[in-house]
């Protein structure tokens, strides 16, 4: 596959992505607690490409979200543009990871989306910590699992070409 | 070096710094919006550039609430059918029912209401079963009829339903007397679904005359109706003409749409043997 196919492969995987979390997840939600497909997509695009491509993806996609609920405008998009940033860049500068250790860096990817995404949303005390134990840990470990296994078969763990 | 050129290298340069700077701005800068600016720059971009996205999303969104309703609507639709069959036959079997309950009020007769549950698989109906036994009081030889006339009587019990012999099974033959001049006969089936009423010769019998039992034999009561006799059988017809005179009998009852029917549950003074004064009670008001 050339750069060109694997750019668009990555651009359909987030529009896919996209489509299923605004569709497909609320048949996968068990009670309130539902599978982050972007975060999945967003994290496996920025450990493919790189900080920039992380980056720019969690602006957009963040952006799409963020339409949706005007009150916390812009808290997905710095949550999901930071996310993709520092995803890639842990992968591209400071180790290149083992197949099994993504899996890690989506769940730390996870926690540190919903910190951001809390914090500049404006959650405080005691509502920041209940959202973040009884929404964002479920919801984690809900994504985490469906993640592996989409890293898995999607990508067989395969380093990130360079 | 062009401008785009210029642009991408400033994007790009020190692992994207500038562009993850110009990403936290930006976000920065929408957080700080009050609602009235969310709100404007939210309907800005959904009319300008998210509106493809949202078209697509709008789009596979319906569709797939589309299927998930049609399933619903599917399986509301089946049930919402079958609950207006069911009414349907309700509201069908009503008068019915009341008919049968006005009967069972006006007579003095002890009567048990039983449903048709089953009928014999033979082409021309001779049976049935009915829904009573031997635990609701039914026993063999109780008589079977509707609120317009006799349809059979009970040949074999079981703890929990009953058989009824039907007046069309060539076998079933019953002591009939006319309203109008008392003479008496005996009914009985004369091929498929037919009925004849044999009358000994000189009988005073015409067409449109009312069959009734006599409450010979001990299993019908006297004075049950059974059906009307029709035309007479000609000599062609029949060869016995000279000692008997036969009518067809149009029974009061068609056979083929009873649902429910009424069990007599017979009183010890109908069998045989019995003092004639203590009979006199067994018969229709």
């Amino acid at each position: 596959m050339n750069a060109r196919h694997g750019w668009l492969l990555d651009i359909v995987i987030l529009l896919g992505a996209l489509l299923l979390q605004q569709t497909l997840v609320r048949w996968l939600a068990i009670g309130s607690v539902r599978p982050d497909l972007i975060l999945i997509a967003l994290t496996a695009v920025a450990l493919r490409h790189g900080p920039i491509a992380g980056l720019y993806a969690g602006v957009v996609l963040g952006l799409v979200q963020d339409i949706y609920v005007v009150e916390t405008l812009g808290a997905n998009v710095l949550a999901k543009a930071m996310v993709g940033y520092a995803m890639g860049f842990f992968e591209e500068k400071v180790m290149k990871v083992m197949a099994a250790t993504r899996v890690l860096l989506l769940a730390a990817a996870l926690m540190l989306h919903d910190v951001l995404f809390y914090v500049a949303a404006g959650y405080r005390g005691g509502f920041f910590w209940e959202a973040l134990l009884r929404q964002s840990l479920p919801s984690a470990v809900y994504t985490l699992v469906l993640g592996a296994v989409a890293f898995y078969f999607a990508t067989g763990f395969k380093p990130r070409e360079t | 070096m062009n401008i785009l050129e210029w642009l991408r290298k400033a994007l790009t340069v020190w692992n994207g710094a500038f562009s993850f700077l110009l990403a936290v701005v930006f976000s920065g800068a929408l957080l700080s919006l009050d609602l009235s600016g969310k709100r404007v720059f939210h309907e800005v971009m959904i009319g300008t550039v998210l509106f493809p996205v949202q078209a697509v999303l709008s789009r596979f969104d319906g569709t797939v609430g589309i299927y998930g309703e049609n399933r619903r609507l599917t399986r509301e639709n089946a049930a919402l059918r079958a609950e207006n069959d069911w009414l349907r036959q309700m509201y069908r079997q009503a008068p019915r029912l009341a008919g049968m309950d006005r009967f069972q009020q006006s007579t003095s007769l002890r009567l048990k209401p039983v449903r048709v549950v089953a009928q014999d698989a033979g082409r021309f109906q001779t049976a049935w079963v009915i829904d009573l036994g031997e635990a609701d009081s039914i026993r063999v030889n109780m008589p079977v009829l509707t609120s317009r006339g006799v349809v059979g009587k009970t040949i074999k019990t079981y703890p929990g339903h009953s058989l009824v012999q039907l007046l069309s099974d060539p076998a079933f033959k019953v002591s009939v007397l006319s309203d109008r001049s008392r003479a008496r006969g005996i009914l009985e089936a004369d091929g498929p679904e037919r009925l004849v009423a044999r009358f000994p010769a000189g009988s005073d019998v015409a067409r449109g005359d009312t069959l009734m039992t006599t409450g010979l034999g001990g299993v019908f009561p006297k004075g049950l109706r059974v059906g009307a006799a029709g035309r007479e059988i000609t000599r062609q017809e029949k060869e016995n003409q000279d000692v008997m005179r036969s009518f067809r009998v149009e029974s009061f009852q068609r056979l083929n749409t009873v649902e429910e029917a009424f069990v007599l549950i017979k009183k010890d003074s109908w069998e045989l043997g019995t003092p004639p004064e203590e009979a006199q009670g067994d018969t229709l008001p």
